[in-house]
């Protein structure tokens, strides 16, 4: 007997129970948190794994097996970041084309990295769950000129990037989250995994950007997503890519006006009247299904159909002010010039050490957003960030320590992980030819030359890096009454190469360590990196092994004819031929 | 000018020479025969090329008049600031970017890349200084020096000893480093004449080279003479290294023993003290190196420390099926003339052992370090091996 055909066979029944689960399992876990769950997997295990550069011989292969993603693909998508240090760099910046396609999407769903991909924004919504929605007091149910803070510092970070200071790095997404999670969890991991000896000493820049990092988290308290919605600059960038949008979120005519969206929304984007605020709203699609009257429906803009109330782009209350502008953009672009005037003023101090293959200090400086990516994949820490002591301008900038470890020989990550090309990424070689600095040997502390010790310690390290960079010279040699050299007197004493010398700061690291730290005969490393003009290379292009064989060839020549004006070549002086 | 020097170097050799031939037909020819005896079975005479003085006489001057193989790239370089006319006494205090004599001492010594340019250098000075006598003796001497010390080139150093005796001017020790050249060139009896030319002194250099050549007993009796010339310590570990290269464990013992006696007096603490290392060293060596046999070392790798000039020289040596396959120097901290760290692992696994090793001339101190580590090394593997 064939069943009737409106009565449902046992497969269709099972069809429709895994249907309804299915729906069920949406209502449940909407596909935003899925792909939210999978971008913060995603960053973390760029910033764990691939950005974890131990336990390898060379560490340039073992970081190209490890980056199947790219490390800083988070960074490079943050348009802010590359967009501010273009502006300020006056400089094309690799990753300008990756925020361009951020973009690209963001029209067709505006904010919609905010709410689906930001591993920032994932995080607060942890928070959030877990803390902010604890305690209903704090919450800011007004709309007040803090709802436009963001705008106002995107525009002050415009107007310091125009006058050539990179602020987005303190206020954008990604970099505040890596380099909270650098400052936090960089060490916790480093201290589990290896060892806490290898964990640098902590300084005042890491608590205080460890400070604004929880105080991003804070904000909770305030109200979900309050960071995101008020003060992030690169929520702001993106909430204008809202102004093209091709869709929009819109309210009809059957709207019950319950309530739920307003109550729902994490990014405030409802109006009292249940409009959409166009340039808050994320796409994420949470109020319609809240919605208990199928009223929001996210539609072509300007779609025909019975509506409830109009969207506008930023509803009802709090205007933006010319004033909040103008303290933005004055108040960004004085404190730029401020730090501008301070930089150029610390011009004659002793200059940083900075990563191998970084571009012209100056360009550095507005190129590098400070996310710490540099330093979180640097094995052993030779790169850290730079605190108070070289100026507001350096702040968390990477500077190298040669006294905590000398730059490997086989490694390429910090340029492998810039985000900006502050650092440029370069292949093995050209970075093994890349100058950071001279190592210059104090001769008033150095124990050979002050006679007090036999030490090769740094010649040993240079030959064992292949460098080749130190030769010896005899000193204190005790002289016989004829004026002979007696054989055994005297210390073979440390000369640097300058022509050979990278500044990789193998040589500082083995004196403080056995000589300082071990044996406490210094009281610091009697050889020592040192940059500046002339020291290091600071290319924006081309090739640091074009350079240097340039500089041979130029040498070389040189010789010659040195060697011709001194007439020799000659083997046997003639009385012999 | 140069005629006359050269008289006076002729007359000066002959004299010489006559003297020794005199004194060779003179004294008991017997002792002589048996040296020659003793020469047949020491360790020295296995695997050594011999030649005869013609062949030694011709190869020295080929290979003289002809520059090393890499002769064409090398650079010539100096620092600009140096003091090419090289006067007789150094003006000033130490300067090695100043004066010739302190900068090869100083930098061409310390640093193996420059040794190739060192030679380079000294011979642009040949030609610099070839019309003035007195500079040319001192580069003469520096080149012959710097081929026999830091190339280990005997042809090209016995070539410019020659030049400096036709001159006249070689000096009694240069004459005991001529005689060593002629012995690592093979011919025993050019040595031995060369020596005989010294004997009027007591030199430190022919104890070793007496006994490198066999002649143990002459290299004992010169050591005796030198301690009681007021060189003890120096002189007993000689001699103490002239047993032991002859297997002559007991009084090898006995000597660095004397050596350990000698109080510091007379020299510094710091002088005597590295001697009394050094015996201290070799005891610890001797008393194992009878022991050792390659055959009850199992297959591996290992390693020790020795005292080397001041600080401690480590070696790895690797054994394979009861040969040495290779030795390597670690880790050391030696100064001066340290060609020996090449070239001693390499003498080692060329014999098979540390037994009758003999030490590179001039490096004499890192090539003990060497063996001694090498000795340790093993014997502390062979008893390792037995326990197991």
């Amino acid at each position: 007997m064939r069943p009737r055909p409106d009565s449902p066979t046992p497969l269709d029944r099972a069809a429709g129970a895994r249907r309804g689960r299915i729906a069920h399992l949406r209502r449940r876990i909407p596909l935003r948190r899925v792909v939210q769950a999978l971008s913060l997997l995603v960053f973390l295990y760029l910033f764990f794994h691939v950005c974890w550069p131990y336990g390898s011989e060379h560490h340039a292969d073992a970081m190209r097996a490890r980056e199947r993603i790219e490390a800083e693909s988070f960074l490079a998508l943050d348009p802010l970041v590359s967009i501010a240090a273009a502006l300020a760099a006056r400089a094309w910046v690799w990753s300008l084309p990756w925020a361009a396609a951020l973009i690209a999407v963001c029209l067709v769903i505006p904010r919609g990295f905010c709410s689906y991909v930001c591993p920032l924004g994932t995080c607060i919504d942890i928070v959030d769950r877990a803390v902010g929605r604890r305690f209903e007091r704090f919450r800011v149910r007004r709309r007040g000129w803090w709802v436009h803070l963001k705008h106002y510092l995107l525009a002050g970070i415009g107007a310091a990037a125009l006058c050539g200071v990179m602020f987005s790095g303190y206020l954008a997404a990604m970099p505040v989250l890596t380099r909270g999670m650098l400052y936090i969890a960089g060490p916790i991991e480093l201290g589990l995994r290896r060892g806490w000896y290898l964990v640098p000493p902590m300084h005042a820049g890491h608590f205080v950007s460890m400070g604004l990092f929880a105080l991003v988290f804070a904000l909770t308290l305030l109200g979900p997503r309050f960071w995101c919605r008020c003060v992030c600059p690169t929520g702001a960038l993106l909430s204008l890519a809202a102004l093209l949008r091709p869709a929009e979120r819109r309210v009809k005519a059957s709207c019950s006006a319950c309530g739920k969206c307003r109550a729902t929304c994490a990014f405030d984007a409802v109006g009292a009247d249940f409009a959409t605020r166009t340039l808050e709203c994320t796409f994420c699609r949470t109020c319609a299904a809240a919605c208990p009257s199928s009223a929001i429906e996210f539609a072509r803009r300007g779609a025909a159909g019975p509506l409830g109330a109009p969207n506008s782009a930023f509803g009802e209350g709090a205007a933006l002010s010319r004033r909040g502008f103008a303290a933005g953009v004055l108040g960004a672009g004085a404190a730029a010039l401020g730090i501008r005037g301070q930089a150029a003023a610390a011009d004659g101090d002793p200059a940083i050490v900075r990563p191998p293959g970084s571009v012209p200090e100056r360009e550095f400086r507005r190129l590098c957003v400070r996310c710490g990516a540099c330093v979180k994949a640097c094995p052993f820490n030779i790169l850290q960030p730079a605190g108070f002591e070289h100026g507001l301008e350096n702040l968390w900038t990477p500077r190298v320590d040669a006294d905590w470890s000398g730059c490997d020989v086989t490694c390429t990550n910090c340029g492998q992980v810039c985000p900006t090309g502050a650092i440029r990424a370069l292949p093995l070689e050209e970075k093994r030819a890349a100058r950071m600095g001279l190592a210059i040997v104090d001769a008033r502390a150095c124990l050979p030359y002050a006679g007090r010790e036999e030490c090769r310690l740094c010649e040993n390290e240079c030959t064992a890096a292949g460098y080749r960079a130190i030769e010896f010279l005899r000193v204190g040699v005790a002289v016989d009454e004829r004026g002979a050299a007696v054989p055994g007197t005297g210390f073979a004493a440390p000369v640097v190469l300058a022509e050979k010398c990278v500044g990789c700061g193998l040589c500082q690291t083995r004196c403080f360590n056995i000589n300082v730290a071990g044996k406490k005969l210094l009281a610091e490393s009697a050889i020592r990196i040192a940059a500046g003009p002339g020291r290091e290379d600071r290319m924006r292009s081309g090739s640091y092994r074009a350079l240097r064989e340039a500089e041979q060839a130029a040498r070389e020549k040189e010789r010659r004819a040195r060697e011709a004006a001194a007439g020799s070549g000659e083997y046997l002086p003639d009385f012999l031929k | 000018m140069r005629t006359r020097f050269l008289f006076a170097g002729l007359g000066f050799s002959l004299t010489l020479s006559a003297a020794f031939l005199a004194a060779l037909c003179c004294r008991a020819p017997a002792p002589a025969g048996a040296a020659f005896a003793a020469a047949a079975e020491s360790p020295k005479s296995k695997g050594r090329v011999a030649r005869s003085t013609a062949e030694v006489a011709a190869l020295i001057e080929r290979e003289g008049k002809t520059p090393p193989a890499w002769w064409d790239s090398m650079p010539l370089e100096y620092p600009p600031g140096l003091d090419l006319s090289w006067p007789k006494d150094a003006p000033g205090p130490w300067d090695a970017g100043k004066n010739v004599g302190q900068y090869i001492w100083s930098v061409i010594n310390e640093n193996p890349g420059k040794w190739r340019s060192g030679v380079r250098f000294l011979h642009h000075l040949l030609t610099v200084h070839k019309d003035n006598t007195a500079v040319l003796c001192k580069v003469v001497d520096a080149l012959a020096r710097m081929y026999c010390d830091l190339h280990q080139d005997y042809a090209r150093a016995a070539f410019w000893w020659q030049q400096a005796d036709k001159r006249g001017t070689l000096d009694v020790r240069a004459v005991a480093r001529l005689a060593d050249c002629y012995w690592q060139l093979g011919n025993k009896s050019m040595a031995v004449k060369a020596l005989g030319r010294t004997q009027r002194y007591i030199l430190l250099e022919a104890v070793k080279l007496w006994s490198e050549m066999g002649e143990i007993a002459k290299a004992l009796a010169l050591a005796e003479a030198l301690a009681r010339a007021g060189m003890a310590a120096e002189a007993y570990l000689a001699a103490g290294d002239a047993c032991r290269l002859h297997g002559r464990s007991r009084d090898a013992l006995a000597y660095y023993n004397k050596t350990l006696a000698v109080p510091a007096a007379g020299k510094s603490k710091e002088h005597m003290a590295r001697f009394h290392a050094r015996a201290q060293a070799s005891i610890e060596a001797v008393q194992v190196i009878d022991a050792l046999d390659l055959g009850r070392v199992p297959d591996g790798a290992y390693t020790a420390e020795s005292v080397a000039y001041e600080a401690p020289l480590a070696i790895e040596v690797a054994v394979k099926k009861g040969r040495i396959e290779s030795v390597k120097v670690t880790r050391h901290r030696e100064k001066q003339f340290y060609s020996s760290i090449e070239a001693m692992p390499r003498r080692i696994v060329e014999r098979q052992g540390v037994k009758g090793v003999d030490a590179v001339t001039g490096a004499t101190v890192t090539s003990e370090a060497i063996l001694n580590a090498t000795t340790k090394a093993l014997a502390e593997a062979m008893k390792a091996g037995a326990r197991r």
